[in-house]
């Protein structure tokens, strides 16, 4: 065996340059380590932490969250995917997510094929303990564009499409803009879809966890809507 | 406009100038004496206001004046030799190896004075060992601490300290650029610098095989543009790529792949400024002041709380009571706390004080943080409550609003604390606790990883005093 480290003390061997996560799923499964801003064509950006794991240098030793998207492997490590304080800060960032969030899961377009309801499933959130704050709930759709819509009031600010746009298809359409809470996607320079520079791809729908952008012809509904 | 004084600024500022005419802007570096203001590209501060009039007639230039004072051996605010004299220092660094520069270096055990410690030598060794024909240095300048000005200090008093401090950088590593990134708020340093390179120029100390050798090196100073999270360094590098300024994920850490990809070494003004006294003196000089593990000095930045506000510099391991007591003179008026270090820094109660000393190691074992060493005193009769405010606050403002706990987490925070302090919410403690160890353990900087420390601090030190606001 070449470079090993311990996954929940047991030992596997790595491949060279491997991300924590990569590690974890190609040998325990895909669904142990759950992800909100990740995508497999995406380079990792660090964005929603819902994917930290415990590392330790010794068994049982002090370990550091560490989030597994963009973490390497290190040799002799000893990795814990579902420790205690991880279970509590899975559940705490997802709580944190929900306080701006719609909560309109059963009219929602992407009902049970919803990566933030996946994984809120997962963690087990039961309540948001946080009184009513600022919020994007009213945020407006957009329908101006004959093959993609968006309602950022869904958006959980991963970043997913912005990457897209920018690595998958080298359009740089979509980008942030404000900063902190108030940090938003702007198409082109703020515009609708319709008078931004989008060249239809679909990219970006295809990216989003949410339903914050979709895809007219290509819904990513269950049973697929009528339009 | 400083916090405390910002209401009496305005109203005077608005006999002058219409609504629309005043702003606000983020720290200026005026902590000693509080009242600071920014007019057409100059600071003001203290009593400057009253002289208004002339301001606008560009008759008047500040009165500023703050005390600097050392005790121990200081390396950065003793008086420097003159120009020609102080660059032999350099003239010889060109004529040794830069691998024994390195080595010096080492002995010196020189640590980042920006807030994490972090070896420099270990950076610079780093930075070398990657091979490209592009590498840079960056000064990280855009000191927005609030309670810090010690790298004002540096710019303004002692700019060849710096600058000499990354041409050597720059030879060690073998980088051909040096970026000076200075926050806008600090007009005058930028023109100061400025000056001080174009000095350099002239005495052939920049460019192309400097002084017949095979080194390369230049200046760049950028202005930053007041946002906080500049401050972080690899925030820092997108902002200087003109991107929105996003903290990135590590690795690669900057002296890998830092600015436009290039390895890069990014490191605090005090830091760099103490690599001239290094290379003269050598790393064992450097050593021998100061603790095992925090070698050297370092430079503390007093506020208007104390008698004597300023920039004093002091041997590191010099106990925190007699650098209030001697050098600050003492507290002006009944003092609380001292955040300490910067808005990331510990909330340090005044009983603690003699269990202290200005080190790295004494302030991370009594649950503080040494970081940029500034001193921010909160007065006996101020409400901690507000001052928890103020920071959920600030770290909203601030947040780049990446990571999902640093961008809800200290809004929701801030929330809370704002319900709690003006109607009659009360917060629940666990809920707190779960929001503090969201913002320490998740967040992808220091930013929201470090604002849960003062926060505890405060909750354990005055219990009493902020348990009026939570649930039974």
């Amino acid at each position: 065996m070449g470079k090993t480290a311990f996954i929940n003390d047991q030992l596997f061997e790595i491949k060279d340059g491997e991300t924590i996560l990569s590690f974890v799923r190609r040998h325990i499964g895909k669904d142990i380590v759950p992800t909100l801003c990740d995508a497999p064509n995406l380079d990792p950006f660090g964005a929603c932490r819902v994917c930290s794991v415990d590392v330790a240098l010794v068994k049982d030793g002090p370990a550091k969250a560490q989030a597994s998207c963009h973490t390497p492997v290190m040799a002799g490590s000893f990795i814990y995917t579902d420790s205690e304080r991880i279970k509590r800060l899975r559940k705490n960032i997802i709580e944190l997510v929900l306080t701006d969030h719609p909560l309109d899961c059963l009219t929602c377009e992407v009902n049970n094929n919803c990566e933030l309801q996946t994984v809120a499933a997962n963690v087990g959130i039961r309540d948001v303990r946080y009184p009513d704050g600022k919020n994007h709930l009213d945020k407006k759709k957009d329908l101006s564009h004959p093959y993609m819509t968006s309602d950022f009031s869904k958006c959980i600010n991963c970043g997913r499409c912005v990457r897209a746009c920018d690595e998958v298809q080298g359009e740089m359409v979509l980008s942030m803009a404000g900063r902190g809470f108030d940090s938003y996607i702007v198409k082109s320079y703020n515009d609708t879809f319709s008078e931004s520079d989008c060249v239809s791809c679909g990219a970006c729908a295809q990216a989003c966890p949410t339903s914050a952008i979709s895809d007219v012809f290509e819904s990513k509904s269950v049973v697929a809507d009528k339009k | 406009m400083t916090a405390g004084t910002q209401d009496e600024l305005k109203t005077k500022l608005r006999k002058k100038f219409s609504a629309h005419e005043v702003g606000e802007m983020c720290c200026l570096g005026r902590c000693h004496e509080n009242a600071a203001f920014h007019v057409n590209g100059t600071n003001y501060s203290g009593t400057d206001i009253d002289s208004i009039d002339s301001i606008c007639k560009k008759e008047y230039s500040t009165a500023e004046k703050y005390n600097v004072g050392n005790m121990g051996s200081p390396i950065l605010t003793n008086t420097h030799a003159p120009f020609d004299d102080y660059y032999k220092i350099f003239v010889k660094v060109l004529q040794t190896d830069p691998l024994q520069c390195l080595a010096e270096l080492k002995d010196s055990g020189l640590r980042g004075r920006g807030g994490a410690g972090f070896s420099l030598a270990f950076k610079l060794e780093s930075c070398r060992n990657v091979e490209d024909d592009m590498k840079f240095i960056v000064c990280n300048a855009d000191e927005g601490d609030p309670g810090a000005y010690s790298d004002r200090y540096v710019m303004e008093q002692r700019p060849h300290a710096l600058l000499m401090g990354m041409m050597i950088a720059g030879y060690i590593t073998g980088a051909s650029v040096g970026v000076v990134y200075i926050r806008g708020e600090y007009p005058e340093s930028v023109k100061i610098i400025s000056d001080a390179i174009a000095k350099l120029h002239a005495h052939n100390f920049l460019g192309k095989n400097i002084l017949g050798s095979n080194f390369n090196f230049d200046f760049k100073v950028i202005k930053a543009q007041g946002a906080y999270i500049c401050g972080e360094e690899t925030a820092l590098l997108s902002s200087l790529e003109g991107q929105r300024p996003e903290v990135r994920v590590r690795p690669p850490y900057p002296t890998q792949k830092g600015l436009f990809n290039k390895p890069t070494v990014v490191n605090n003004v005090e830091t760099l400024a103490n690599l001239p006294f290094i290379m003269r003196n050598g790393g064992k000089a450097y050593s021998s002041i100061g603790t095992p593990k925090s070698t050297g000095t370092k430079l503390i930045s007093l506020d208007g709380h104390f008698n004597k506000p300023g920039i004093y510099e002091a041997d590191m391991g010099t106990p925190l009571r007699v650098i209030i007591d001697k050098l600050g003179g003492g507290f002006k008026h009944p003092v609380k706390a001292m955040h300490i270090g910067g808005p990331l820094g510990g909330l340090v109660p005044v009983s603690k004080i003699d269990d202290l000393t200005l080190d790295f190691d004494s302030f991370a074992k009594e649950g503080f943080l040494l970081g940029h060493a500034s001193v921010v005193c909160i007065p006996e009769d101020y409400p901690l409550i507000d001052y928890l405010e103020h920071l959920f606050r600030f770290t909203a403002h601030e947040s780049c609003g990446k990571c999902f706990p640093c961008r809800l987490g200290s809004t929701r925070g801030y929330e809370m604390i704002d319900k709690a302090r003006t109607s009659d919410y009360k917060m629940d403690r666990e809920l707190m606790d779960d929001l503090l160890e969201t913002l320490e353990t998740g967040s992808l900087c220091a930013l929201g990883g470090g604002l849960p420390l003062p926060v505890k601090n405060a909750l354990k030190y005055f219990d009493a005093e902020l348990a009026p606001y939570f649930k039974k």
